[in-house]
């Protein structure tokens, strides 16, 4: 194991993240991309530190609360996903929720959607 | 002498907490608020609102005056200074109109109290925000302000009398934008990531003193900061969820997204700005020039002053330069696209929400061009800051009473689509906003409308160009042959050899753009305020005879356009409408709070309460004097009690 390894790794995590939250449409696949994004992000801070700072103590007190309240975030989106359920299964699961989709509405005339 | 020892550790402990002077005051409301959460009689709600109140202005003072007596304050974590004094100002007077909106719109709820802490809690946490400067307390903060803005914005859009299905709807678009946000969120931490590998610094300014940032990975970095800030702020092709979102979103939330949100963002790039300014001069395309001299931005602007008074027109040409051909070029084609589409797309929808918030992005648009108009040296630093807050405090100034007026009118009316505003059926409350707009009140709100939507455009269109200097330096580069009487036929020849330089054509470019934005949005505003009073008798008239027929329950038959199949399809476009004969799923407070309104309103014929009208025409006649102002200043009158240049340069 070494930093170039490492770097390729968590730049290719970050990429798959990236590219697959602007494609995919459902909320769980939107929560699993981002996780991706921030996984890739927590071995970025870890590779450097072990291999660049002689395991300095700021990255992993950074990482601490950033992931604290990331998490924070995502399981409020969670739960609040959660708490306004329909109980139909076509509804709750298989909603279009692709963040960066654009319907003509969105530029011209009225919202039909 | 305990008593003394007491008084001195108090004194200890305000002196430590400084600069938090404002938070803590807020926190210490929020303190007191958290016992009475739960009492849910009207008293109880009115203590809430004015506790509320008394804290903000509280904050709100007590970050002024604390400033002038301490000065500014850094430390490893935090940085306090005039721009944070500013943007805490700023926050804090937006958290007060805020509160009487969100107090309007959500007095009668249940969770009424639960709204207001939260609302206080995210104006203390955005403080904290706003003043942290190392990149630990700046990535929590800035996502603990945006989670108590998804919490309020949650509790806002809660016990509304909508059906399940519509909730649903609105649901998923509330997830669908903090959704983005998260992402952007998670870039920004993947930013940090970056820049720790490249630098093992631990804030912008320690980065800009080591000179680090042109190492490739801590550009990386950068750039994933500046993409997660596009990303951010919704800005065109990604304006989807944020359109979706407030066109069916509670009224006093959607100002929450504009005014809380938003600020943030611009917040976020201006604690980034300094990183921008040294991307923009330090590589350096010297392209009038033709060579690859490094320009320094802020000594390119002094010199370009000094000249253009001087009146050597070679001199302004050869020390204006674009820095970064590459940024320039973007920066002005965001800012183009963000002025025509934004402006196009309010052209085309009558809904006055989705104008509002095309508008909105017009408005960011113009601070974008600000930028652009930066990078090819037109001003310096100090002055693009300004532009920026003054941008942020018109859009506060306009959009509070504007579009209180529109939301409380779409709340009377039962949708938002301004050509159905005032087409009336023979229901009491249709009755009430005939009487309404044929009256003097009326007639008043309809004045201030136009006055507003003329003042602003004006006022953005100045803060675009910054009044006197740009708006010289502009007019005297552009109309050339008019300046250039008297000059010599030298100097004439020169300067007409860079007449179509890499540089002129950025300035045509941008005075184009700038020119085609004011006009559309100009237009946008007074079409709006035109519309909602437009031939309202003469449409009653005109269908007086189908007044059986069109009193329905339906929200499309109150459309009042010609044939039944158009509304039919109006009414698809309108999936969550406050449709409060057909609900399923009615709070019963909602019901009291509709008929407490319905009743005052049948007493006093009037659809809007007095406290509006002082409120709408406090607001306008500042906008009117800053207009005023800023047509003076080009003249060199001043009719300010200070002299704004020497405020300007303190940023």
């Amino acid at each position: 194991m070494n930093i170039q390894y490492l770097s390729i790794f968590s730049f290719s995590i970050a990429l798959a993240g990236i590219c697959t939250v602007s494609i995919v449409k459902r909320f769980l696949s939107i929560i699993i991309s981002i996780q991706l994004v921030i996984i890739s992000a927590i071995v970025n801070f870890y590779c450097y530190s072990l291999f660049l700072y002689n395991l300095s103590g700021w990255d992993k007190i950074f990482v601490f609360f950033a992931v604290i309240v990331l998490y924070m975030l995502l399981f409020l989106a969670v739960f609040y996903n959660y708490l306004k359920q329909t109980g139909i299964y076509e509804i709750d699961s298989l909603s279009n929720l692709n963040l960066f989709m654009c319907t003509k509405s969105d530029w011209w005339g009225e919202d039909k959607d | 002498m305990n008593s003394l020892n007491l008084l001195q550790n108090i004194q200890g402990i305000i002196n430590n907490i400084y600069p938090f002077y404002s938070s803590s005051s807020l926190l210490i409301v929020v303190f007191i608020l958290l016992f009475f959460i739960n009492f849910g009689k009207k008293a109880f709600k009115i203590f809430f609102l004015i506790i509320s109140f008394i804290g903000i202005t509280a904050a709100f003072f007590i970050n002024i005056f604390s400033f002038l007596k301490n000065g500014t304050f850094s430390n490893y974590l935090f940085n306090y200074d005039l721009v944070e004094v500013v943007m805490i100002s700023l926050v804090l007077f937006i958290g007060l109109n805020l509160l009487g909106l969100i107090s309007f719109f959500n007095f009668y709820k249940k969770n009424f109290n639960k709204i207001l802490i939260l609302f206080l809690f995210s104006i203390t946490i955005f403080i904290f925000f706003i003043a942290s400067s190392n990149f630990l307390m700046l990535f929590s903060s800035l996502a603990l302000t945006i989670i108590s803005i998804f919490l309020l914005v949650t509790s806002l859009n809660d016990e509304l009398p909508y059906k399940i299905t519509e909730e649903y709807i609105l649901k998923n678009y509330i997830l669908r934008f903090f959704l983005v946000t998260v992402f952007a969120l998670s870039l920004i931490f993947l930013g940090f990531s970056f820049i720790y590998g490249a630098t093992d610094l631990k804030s912008f300014a320690q980065i800009l003193e080591a000179e680090k940032i042109s190492n490739s990975m801590a550009k990386l970095g950068i750039f994933t900061l500046f993409s997660s800030l596009f990303i951010f702020s919704f800005i065109f092709p990604l304006q989807s969820p944020y359109i979706k979102l407030l066109k069916r979103c509670e009224s006093s939330s959607a100002a929450v997204i504009w005014f809380l949100y938003y600020s943030t963002v611009i917040f976020l790039f201006l604690k980034m700005r300094n990183v921008f300014f040294y991307l923009i001069t330090n590589s350096t395309t010297n392209a009038v020039n033709g060579g690859a001299s490094a320009g320094n931005t802020a000594n390119t602007s002094a010199s370009l002053n000094s000249n253009i008074l001087s009146g050597s027109i070679n001199n302004i040409y050869n020390n204006i330069s674009i820095n970064n051909i590459y940024i320039t070029s973007f920066l002005f084609f965001v800012a183009m696209v963000c002025l025509i589409f934004g402006n196009l797309g309010a052209v085309k929808t009558f809904s006055t929400r989705r104008i509002l918030s095309f508008i909105f992005l017009v408005v960011l648009g113009f601070s974008i061009l600000s930028l652009g108009f930066y990078s090819i040296g037109i001003f310096n630093e100090s002055v693009l800051v300004f532009i920026i807050f003054s941008n942020l405090a018109c859009l506060i100034l306009f959009y509070f009473p504007y579009s209180l007026i529109l939301f409380e009118i779409e709340k009377a009316n039962g949708n938002d689509r301004i050509n159905s505003f005032g087409n009336f059926s023979k229901d009491s409350k249709d009755y009430l906003i005939y009487n309404f707009y044929n009256s003097f009140n009326g007639k008043y709100i309809l004045i201030n409308l136009v006055l507003a939507a003329v003042s602003f455009p004006l006022i953005v269109l100045f803060n675009a160009i910054l009044s006197k200097d740009g708006f010289l330096k502009i007019i005297r580069l552009v109309f050339l042959s008019v300046y250039t009487v008297g000059e010599s036929k030298e100097n004439m020849q020169n300067a007409l050899n860079k007449y179509f330089s890499l540089n002129n054509t950025f300035i045509y470019l941008g005075v184009i753009i700038l020119s085609v934005g004011f006009i559309f949005l100009m237009y946008n505003l007074i079409r709006v305020a035109i519309l909602m009073f437009k031939n309202k008798k003469l449409e009653n008239l005109k269908s007086s005879d189908k007044f059986s027929d069109k009193f329905s329950d339906k929200p499309s038959d109150k459309l009042g356009d010609k044939t039944s199949d158009k509304n039919n399809e109006i009414s698809a476009m309108q999936p969550l409408q406050h449709d409060y004969k057909n609900q399923e799923k009615v709070q019963d407070n909602i019901q009291d709070n509709f008929k407490f309104k319905k009743q005052k309103s049948k007493k006093d014929k009037d659809i809007f309460p007095k406290f509006y009208y002082a409120y709408i025409t406090i607001f306008n006649l500042v906008i009117i004097y800053l207009l005023i102002f800023n047509i003076l200043q080009i003249f060199n009158i001043n009719i300010l009690p200070f002299e704004i240049g020497q405020i300007i340069g303190k940023f």
